[in-house]
């Protein structure tokens, strides 16, 4: 069974990120620290898990500027057969419904019958990548799973709503996004960073996908860093009257009670 | 510009309120810009559908019939794409609910339209319309302009305000339903076990960490949870120990939320757990260690051990919510 | 000259700090209090090599050598210095005394095993009387027919209670003096070998420490490491790699204190302000800092000196040994003066690091040795 992963490299969860004063919209690069998507492993374990067990390859795809080759290894380290980088410029820089076109184009020819990708970039904040790119092939998706199963040309996924899981069924290919608790990505084995090495990152063009056209939906004209929070009151001192404190805060100021 | 279409979410109660609160904003957008406003509501009774006009809405598509009876993108995707072809819309509002974020991203695609999901602000006034939505985990906010025709949006529940009810029924125009291509299909829905409330609505969150010491620890969170009335969330620590379900986690691996307040027990308020819980109105935390960082962040701070406070204060806010 | 990591020793040591951070660090507390090992951790570090770094991959190492092997103990150690040093002595004195002086049999029986983390090592040199003086040991094997017969008490071994490989030095000749050491190579099942005494320690109390006891432990000749007699020889050599391992954990140990001062110091607040915004706290910082990227850039000086194939770095790696540990010293003990009384205090992650920092100058030979060894080094 063949799976399609879909990667994207962003700035460690630690980091403090600043915007870019030279650069409206972007952030400062210099001193970060870059890893794969945290929701990406999800995908990643899993791809690798069920082709494992049912073979098949689990590719990897990505669009990102060429730093992103590092996030790719890692992906590639802990069991993705190889993986396709696209880093022109007007796809690293387009919105989730352009990448998503991108990306459905750059998969198409694989013909997976899975593909996979984390929740949620954790830069940009999107969550609509299954659904797009699975819009672009024709194929239904799921988001936010938390558990998989495949079997006999569908898979049956479970997902969280508000209140309540739903299991749902969906034909063979389907496009699904993983969430924390689907599995437990496991760690690379040194062994296999050093085989890594010789796993293929191909590089695409928009030109070679037929894309070189692609206006832009939308722009991120500013960053900005949220307002901070004034100073807050503080108690301490016996339980009894700390109680009494925050209760009478509740009900006068927070007037939640 | 053309219209604005409501996508109105029920729930088991009726009407979600993050459908309110996206109405209220679709009411400003054509009070400000003078375009028509609707909403289109899958799988309700005509009662229901007509019953959003107290909402504020004068049209109502609905689709209705074995097709929308449990949630499907392809089919109400499909259903809210025909209303909005029907009315001319081109900007397409929804709370950011777990179906709001499924079906934005279904319909931007199949509208080649702008999605701006998570929207916490709106630039009112400004053409192209231009939203403000956290980016880089709440670490940031994103000004942007939304420049495509079409131009889908997802509201982040709680931070909008939705409107006070009106005295109206609206005009309901069936959408004729064709036999879907359905190739995903919700075979059933697990509820929850009890009523617990879900967090991404909540007013008020009470929320446990490494601090609670384990799941015995959670039934304070919880007791404290129901005097409030509101929902239990965690941290990643107290998710990833295994004391509580993964659906109840707040920050970046977690849920996002903006409730009225949250309550922070035992939680130390890493940059992970503060990018889902930063823009609460309200933050009250309870920690042993008066130099955590979550100290810095909340508006009121309780130095102590939450063992002994959590339970008197439950006491007293028992004494208030009776009093009233 | 590059000072960069390449990508395989950029993700091995990533790996490294990712399986720190969720599987030692989250324990590491309530392990220290009740002085007990993370097993189930160090066995699941071998599955991912990080037991074999130095083994060739023909014994079922993941050889990538000591640059990513030193960057990986930094790591673990930052959380785990208990944990660290089982990695270090597995590492750095058992396996790579087996690759180097150890019979092809030997080698293909133990180090896969070794490596892969089916088996935990330990390395027994100290006894009650010979610590800086190992020549003064008094543990003897002696010839039977084809075999040697062992007996006497080795103490302060780490991993003694969980290793399932030992390497032991004994004297085989009653003469007093260096030249009669032998080192041997044996299975914790071997009869006559039991698990003595379990050390209660002051720090690294994530790592087991005992004694062994040999009494009648009769071994067959093919169970000698390297040849009768030239136990010292291989023991003072396999230190030389041990103490990258050491001073690894050591700056992993001060970076540790390190992070946890600077969060501190932006946190805590006196004077209406965070301390940070005091002079006498940001020199202290700033001291510690400069400690530590030094002694960093050193471990890497003498990891690549390994790696690089330089037959002698036993000045280097002594230098290494003695700057990194007493640097840990300097920064755990400032670090512990910034948490002011909350430093003094076990909720405070400071408190362990200061006592785990401690055994840095003291074992795979004290500062004081360190120096002689420099000294004889530069004299000539």
């Amino acid at each position: 069974m063949n799976i399609a992963v879909i990667l994207r490299q962003v700035p460690d969860t630690e980091a403090v990120v600043q915007p870019d004063a030279a650069r409206p919209g972007s952030i400062q690069e210099a001193e970060l620290k870059f890893v794969l998507n945290p929701f990406d492993e999800y995908a990643v374990e899993e791809a690798v898990k069920i082709t494992e067990k049912a073979g098949g390859d689990a590719v990897g795809f990505c669009i990102g500027p060429d730093r992103s080759e590092a996030a790719i290894r890692g992906a590639l380290a802990v069991g993705l057969r190889r993986a396709v980088l696209i880093t022109d410029a007007a796809a690293v820089e387009a919105d989730v419904v352009t990448q998503g076109r991108i990306l459905a184009a750059a998969i198409k020819g694989f013909a997976p019958e899975l593909i996979l990708c984390g929740r949620e970039l954790i830069d940009t904040s999107d969550d609509a990548m299954a659904a797009v790119v699975a819009h672009f092939l024709d194929i239904p998706h799921v988001l936010e799973a938390v558990k998989i199963e495949v079997d006999g040309g569908k898979a049956t996924v479970t997902r969280e709503v508000e209140g309540a899981d739903l299991e749902i069924e969906a034909r063979l290919p389907v496009a699904v996004s993983c969430c924390k608790g689907l599995n437990e990505p496991r760690y690379p084995k040194i062994l296999d960073i050093k085989r890594s090495r010789t796993k293929e990152i191909k590089r695409l063009t928009l030109a070679e996908l037929g894309l070189e056209s692609l206006p832009a939906k939308s722009r991120v004209v500013e960053l900005r860093l949220p307002p901070a929070r004034p100073k807050g009151i503080r108690v301490d001192g016996e339980p009894a009257v700390a109680a009494g404190q925050a209760a009478e805060w509740l009900s006068k100021t927070a007037k939640v009670v | 510009m053309g219209g604005i279409l409501v996508w109105a979410e029920t729930s088991k109660d009726g009407m979600r309120k993050a459908t309110r609160e996206a109405a209220a904003v679709g009411l400003k957008l054509a009070e400000q810009t003078g375009a028509p406003l609707a909403a289109v509501v899958c799988g309700a009774t005509p009662e229901a559908a007509a019953g959003l006009g107290r909402l504020g809405f004068s049209k109502v598509y609905a689709a209705a019939g074995p097709a929308f009876e449990k949630y499907s993108s392809e089919a109400y995707a499909a259903a809210v794409a025909d209303a909005g072809a029907r009315m001319g819309a081109d900007v397409f509002l929804m709370g950011a609910t777990a179906l709001g974020r499924d079906l934005s991203a279904s319909l931007a695609a199949r509208l080649d339209a702008a999605l701006a999901t998570d929207v916490t602000d709106i630039q009112w006034g400004k053409t192209p319309l231009t939203v403000i939505r956290p980016v880089y985990s709440s670490k940031l906010l994103a000004v942007t302009e939304l420049a495509a025709e079409r131009k889908v949006l997802s509201l982040r529940p709680n931070v909008f305000h939705a409107g006070a009810e009106r005295e109206q029924t609206a005009q309901v125009e069936p959408l004729p339903c064709e036999a879907a291509n359905i190739r995903a299909q919700v075979l059933r829905a697990i509820e929850d076990a009890g009523d617990a409330l879900d967090v991404t609505e909540a007013d008020i969150i009470v929320s446990g960490g490494r601090g609670v010491g384990g799941p015995d620890g959670f039934k304070l969170i919880a007791d404290l949870a129901q005097t409030l009335r509101g929902a239990v969330g965690a941290s990643r620590a107290a998710v990833d120990a295994g004391w509580i379900h993964y659906n109840h986690q707040v920050g970046q691996t977690g849920k996002a939320v903006s409730p009225v307040l949250y309550i922070a027990c035992g939680i130390s308020g890493a940059i992970q757990h503060f990018a889902g819980m930063g823009s609460s109105k309200f933050i009250m935390a309870v920690n042993k260690d008066k130099d955590a960082p979550i100290m810095e962040k909340a508006d009121f701070c309780i130095v102590g051990d939450l063992f002994k406070v959590l339970p008197i204060l439950k006491e007293e806010l028992a004494k208030v919510v009776k009093t009233n | 000259m590059d000072f960069e990591f390449s990508d395989e020793q950029r993700m091995t040591i990533d790996g490294a700090r990712r399986f720190a951070a969720e599987r030692l660090a989250p324990v590491v507390a309530e392990l220290d209090e009740k002085g007990e090992v993370n097993l189930e951790a160090l066995k699941e570090l071998g599955s991912l090599g990080y037991l074999g770094m130095t083994v060739p991959e023909e014994y079922g190492g993941s050889a990538l050598g000591a640059v990513a092997y030193a960057g990986s103990m930094v790591e673990l150690s930052k959380a785990d210095a208990g944990t660290a040093v089982a990695v270090s002595v597995q590492n750095s004195l058992v396996n790579d005394a087996i690759v180097h002086f150890g019979t092809e049999k030997q080698k293909k029986e133990y180090l896969p095993k070794l490596a892969g983390g089916e088996w935990i090592g330990c390395f027994s040199l100290t006894e009650a009387g010979a610590g800086s003086d190992p020549a003064s040991m008094v543990a003897t094997a002696v010839r039977d027919g084809g075999d040697y017969v062992l007996n006497g008490t080795k103490n302060f071994t780490t991993s003694g209670a969980i290793a399932d490989a030992i390497v032991v030095f004994v004297r085989c000749d009653p003469q007093p003096g260096g030249k009669g050491l032998s080192a041997f190579l044996l299975t914790k099942d071997a009869a006559g070998f039991q698990v003595g005494k379990h050390e209660n320690k002051m720090g690294i109390r994530t790592s087991s420490t005992t004694e062994m006891v040999f009494s009648d432990c009769r071994l067959p000749a093919e169970a000698l490491l390297g040849e009768e007699g030239k136990g010292l020889k291989i023991a003072l050599s396999t230190l030389d790699g041990g103490r990258i391992g050491i001073a690894a954990q050591a700056i992993g140990i001060a970076e540790a204190a390190l992070d946890e001062s600077v969060r501190y110091a932006k946190e805590r607040e006196q004077f209406g302000k965070p301390i940070a915004e005091l002079e006498g706290i940001q020199f202290l910082l700033a001291d510690m800092a400069t400690d530590v990227e030094l002694a960093k850039t050193m471990l890497f000086k003498v990891a690549w000196l390994k790696d690089s194939g330089h037959k002698r770095f036993t000045k280097e790696a002594a230098m290494l040994k003695l700057f990194a540990s007493e640097m840990a010293h300097r920064v755990c003990h400032k670090a512990v003066q910034i948490h002011g009384g909350y430093g003094f205090m076990k909720e405070y992650k400071v408190e362990r690091l200061y006592r785990d920092q401690r055994i840095t100058e003291i074992y795979e030979g004290t500062s004081e040795i360190q120096r002689v060894v420099i000294a004889r080094n530069i004299l000539g």
